[in-house]
């Protein structure tokens, strides 16, 4: 018989892999870029302010290219993906608000948000959307 | 003091062809002719091309180019000025080569340069000002420039800043006689420098002189000598050193001409650059600034100005230059406040070397619209949103049952922006409480209580924030993933709360997770929102069109977004419950099924808003009898 497991351990585990995997995600962006890749799948897909990206590579190269950037975050959610949706690999969307300051560049709010799937023991970002506090001209 | 310090006096710039020429062009003309020899003349000339004002406006661009560049063998740029002679050992560099002419005035008076007399004309408000001042200019043995003319009772008043001037202007005392007899009474007294307020017309001449002596080729404003300008001098006093003129003047740049690369503000006797700071956030390509023959007398009151990315500087003839011993302690004080300087006082300076990490070039890359993995994906999304945001801005947020999955789980967070704490016209109140923020929010159980889990809870939690208002035209939707079993969105934009008292309006971020549901639809599994006030240019930019009335939220689809064709298998309406409304509806309206129908799918499913249109075209007569056969 299947351990049946329950749904509050569940939710609360996503909480904690968010937490986790957002000091480590922005960690690596301000200062260790050349580890990215390593975070997301290798069919991973970035959304940044409307650029796409796709592969794990590609997207740590878009990255690289980005001036030196410090990330500050104010608020953060995550809940685990609904079973329905994933058939049997756990799944957790990550929510982010909060201030980019990029080189040379006044502070600007963010918001952000991540799929990250359990490949094997591993978490892996499958999807990256993040888009700017700003009017689009 | 080195050897090299010293330079000559500077030469007096007035001569007495002055008057002659000013007289035969019968036009004022306050500047003249500098007599020092070129090279002296030049060495500002790369980044002030400009030195000379043009006085004929009017004049073709191409000839006022070339008029310049026959002008600039005449340039005074250092700006000798009448009072030269104490500034004359100021200069840290000197030049070969003398003057041609050195006229050695009479001695100033020992305070070290100005000197103000009041000339009062009595009874002089019966002639023109053109008459009095031709007259005196041509009358007196030593020309002068007559400042801020104006009429005090019956008296003609002006004032002089050449105590020669004044002196030889007391000789003329009843000395000139008028057509009808009248003997010319001049008074000439010592005085305080004239004072007179910024007003807005004082403020539009200003204005008006400072465009004139903008460059917009060469993008380089000449303020040189300001106070002098034959615009400005003789109906009134404007010199830079008075803060007040000073603190206009940067308006004007800010406001005006911010793309500005180089001012000259040489011989001025400005002796602070305190009113100039704006320059550091208003400017941003200022090269080149031109502080020659001033009165600044330290070095350290430049930190002022720190922080401009100055190339070119001229600090020449000011008191602070006196206070090095050698170039090489000159040069590395204002480089330290200037680093990325080049020139100084004309000359090339060695060039800086510095450390290049490589990240100057990095710029971001802009942003764009909404992207979607795939075309299918974004007729999906957008067919389901509109539908979505349709009824969750109208009043009654029930229908929203339909979009949620049984067990989907929804939750809110929300944050102020940086710096802005809750400013009381702003406040979140409305969202803080159930506001999710896993940095704030500790407690594994209330973790899980602020997690919505079913759709009635869901739809009960929505139905409890404030009615909104969603601005279309500001939606952007990224679809990352979208395949057979779930398609992710996430949706950013500005919606209005339509409270009684306030209409805030806020920026929020969407996430939904959707699977395709059993009845041919798509509904929600995990949704996130998030929700700050939105920015200043956000709110200037938001709901441009006329907005709808609230109670009628109007079908509309973000003009960004092209409205797919509207197609049944992508509704996210259960088919057994549509089928529930129109006969529910048909029974209400006494419409037969087809145009229940009809008038339900045009209206997004959204029973309040059907029934008004109806209701609406009813009472204009405007639906067709056989709506109504059954």
């Amino acid at each position: 018989m299947a351990v049946v497991i329950d749904k509050k351990v569940l939710i609360d585990e996503a909480c904690s892999t968010a937490l986790e995997f957002t000091k480590l995600y922005y960690d690596c962006l301000d200062k260790k870029r050349n580890r990215l890749c390593k975070l997301y799948m290798e069919t991973a897909v970035l959304i940044w302010n409307g650029n796409s990206v796709s592969g794990n590579m590609q997207i740590q190269s878009f990255l690289e290219k980005l001036p030196a950037c410090d990330h500050q975050i104010v608020s953060l959610d995550a809940q685990p993906i609904h079973e329905e949706a994933i058939k049997g690999q756990p799944t957790v969307m990550v929510v982010v608000a909060g201030i980019v300051r990029f080189e040379k560049k006044p502070a600007q709010p963010f918001c952000q948000n991540f799929l990250i799937t359990a490949q094997d023991t591993t978490w892996k970002v499958v999807s990256d959307c993040l888009r700017f506090q700003q009017v689009l001209s | 003091m080195p050897k090299g310090f010293h330079r000559g006096k500077p030469s007096n710039r007035r001569t007495d062809r002055f008057i002659e020429d000013s007289i035969a062009q019968n036009e004022k003309v306050y500047y003249n002719h500098d007599n020092r020899d070129a090279s002296e003349k030049q060495k500002f000339r790369s980044s002030f091309k400009s030195g000379r004002i043009d006085r004929n406006r009017s004049r073709p661009v191409e000839n006022t180019r070339l008029q310049r560049i026959i002008e600039q063998q005449d340039i005074d740029m250092a700006g000798s000025s009448s009072h030269g002679d104490s500034h004359s050992r100021h200069a840290p560099y000197s030049r070969p080569g003398g003057r041609k002419s050195n006229h050695t005035r009479p001695q100033q008076s020992s305070r070290g340069g100005s000197s103000w007399s009041k000339v009062t004309i009595p009874y002089g408000k019966k002639f023109e000002k053109n008459f009095i001042l031709k007259t005196l200019l041509n009358a007196s043995k030593v020309s002068f420039i007559p400042i801020y003319y104006h009429i005090e009772g019956n008296n003609a008043v002006f004032f002089i800043e050449d105590s020669s001037a004044a002196e030889a202007l007391s000789t003329l005392n009843k000395q000139i006689t008028l057509h009808d007899g009248f003997k010319l009474i001049i008074l000439v007294k010592w005085s305080p420098a004239p004072n007179l307020p910024i007003n807005e017309e004082l403020k539009g001449k200003i204005k008006q002189v400072m465009s004139r002596r903008y460059d917009p080729l060469t993008k380089t404003l000449n303020l040189s000598q300001f106070h002098l300008d034959e615009e400005l001098c003789t109906d009134y006093y404007t010199p830079l050193s008075r803060e007040n003129v000073m603190q206009s003047v940067m308006q004007i740049i800010g406001e005006h001409i911010p793309d500005v690369q180089a001012i000259d503000l040489s011989t001025n006797k400005i002796y602070s650059v305190d009113q100039m700071k704006p320059l550091l956030t208003k400017t941003a390509f200022l090269k080149s600034l031109n502080l020659g023959n001033n009165k600044l007398g330290q070095i350290t009151s430049l930190d002022r100005l720190q922080g401009l990315k100055l190339e070119e500087l001229i600090l020449n003839q000011n008191p602070l230059c006196d206070r090095f011993t050698d170039q090489s302690s000159y040069i590395s004080a204002v480089r330290k406040r200037f680093p990325k300087l080049m020139k100084l006082d004309g000359v090339d300076l060695p060039p800086v070397i510095s450390f290049d990490i490589g990240t100057e070039d990095a710029t971001l890359p802009p942003s764009s619209g909404s992207w979607f993995v795939s075309d299918e994906a974004r007729q999906i999304v957008l067919v389901f949103l509109e539908q979505y945001l349709t009824v969750y801005d109208s009043d009654d947020r029930q229908p929203l049952l339909n979009a949620y999955y049984d067990s989907a789980t929804m939750s809110l967070t929300c944050s102020y922006p940086p710096g802005q704490t809750a400013s009381a016209s702003a406040r979140l109140d409305a969202y803080m409480k159930d506001s999710r923020n896993l940095k704030r929010v500790d407690d594994v159980n209330r973790r899980y209580r602020l997690l919505q889990q079913g759709k009635v809870d869901i739809v009960s939690f929505l139905s409890k924030l404030p009615k909104t208002l969603h601005d279309p035209t500001s939606l952007v939707v990224d679809v990352p993933v979208s395949s057979s079993h779930l398609i992710v969105m996430s949706v950013t934009g500005i919606f209005r709360e339509r409270l009684e008292r306030h209409s805030h309006v806020r920026w929020f971020q969407r996430i939904f997770v959707i699977i395709p549901s059993s009845g041919g639809g798509f509904c929600i599994v995990n949704e996130q929102i998030h929700i700050t006030c939105a920015t200043p240019e956000q709110m200037k930019a938001s709901f441009k069109e006329p907005s709808v009335p609230a109670a009628i939220p109007a079908p509309s689809l973000p003009a960004a977004l092209p409205v797919p064709e509207p197609q049944t298998s992508a509704s996210v309406i259960d088919p057994i419950l549509q089928q529930q409304m129109v006969a529910s509806f048909s029974e209400q309206s006494g419409m037969n099924t087809t145009w229940s129908l009809k008038c339900l799918e045009e209206n997004g499913w959204v029973f309040d808003r059907a029934a008004f249109v109806f209701t609406e075209l009813k009472a204009a007569n405007q639906i067709p009898p056989e709506a109504f056969i059954k």
